[in-house]
């Protein structure tokens, strides 16, 4: 998984790139963060709706919000 | 193990193999059609796994949502006609982590064979019951397959 120097937090956003010519990407917001590195799991709401525990693999991207960097008490 | 709550040990496996994987609530299903209904899926990107009481020990054979097990070319591949399909009274006891009709092809049991059929690899990613029947388990086909070091072999009807 595509890492940077921050914390994955509840907020970030994950993308999961497509596979096959056509397949979209997949895009979720982070609610939680369970375990702890390099186990971490997030509770994602997912662009369709749905929520689920999501163990990222190497297509995943995490982009991490701007609002904690900007208003920290903006984060959920 | 609640409602929602995956089985320790099938959660157990997947993190010590370091793969991507998803746990997906729903509500709860009984069948792998139904599964696939509720989760928007075609029945072929689901897998049901049926377990089946063999000389051996048991064996899993996990096929598509869509395909029905030809116990017939089971046999054929186990090479034994004593095989049958394992009794809930049986489930119940050999898999007390999971519930009835919701095993999965990993974790409980001991060492049991699993059988994967050939048609999942047609899809990169294969959703299955993680234990219980109101959530579901998405990983690709190939991790499930090395995770349960099965077999690949044609276990549906023609």
């Amino acid at each position: 998984m595509a890492r940077t120097a921050h914390a994955t937090e509840a907020g970030d956003l994950i993308v999961i790139t497509g596979h096959r010519v056509g397949e979209a990407e997949r895009i979720g917001e982070i609610l939680g963060v369970l375990g702890e590195s390099p186990n971490e799991r997030y509770r994602v709401r997912w662009d369709d709706g749905h929520e689920s525990v999501f163990r990222p693999g190497s297509d995943a991207t995490i982009r991490h919000s701007t609002r904690r960097r900007t208003s920290p008490k903006a984060k959920r | 193990m609640t409602a929602h709550t995956p089985p320790r040990s099938l959660v157990q496996q997947l993190e010590r193999a370091s793969i991507a994987y998803e746990l997906i609530n729903h509500s709860r299903t009984t069948t792998a059609a139904a599964e696939a209904r509720v989760l928007g899926l075609d029945p072929h990107e689901v897998a049901k796994t049926v377990v089946l009481a063999t000389p051996d020990g048991f064996v899993r054979a996990v096929l598509p949502a869509s395909e029905r097990l030809d116990l017939g070319k089971v046999r054929t591949i186990l090479e034994t006609k004593d095989v049958q399909l394992a009794t809930e009274e049986v489930l119940a006891g050999a898999y007390p982590e999971f519930e009835l009709g919701a095993v999965p092809p990993l974790a409980g049991g001991d060492g049991d064979r699993v059988l994967v059929d050939r048609r999942l690899c047609e899809n990169e990613w294969v959703v299955l019951e993680a234990g219980t029947h109101e959530q579901s388990l998405r990983l690709r086909t190939s991790d499930l397959v090395e995770l349960s070091d099965a077999q690949l072999v044609d276990l549906s009807q023609d």
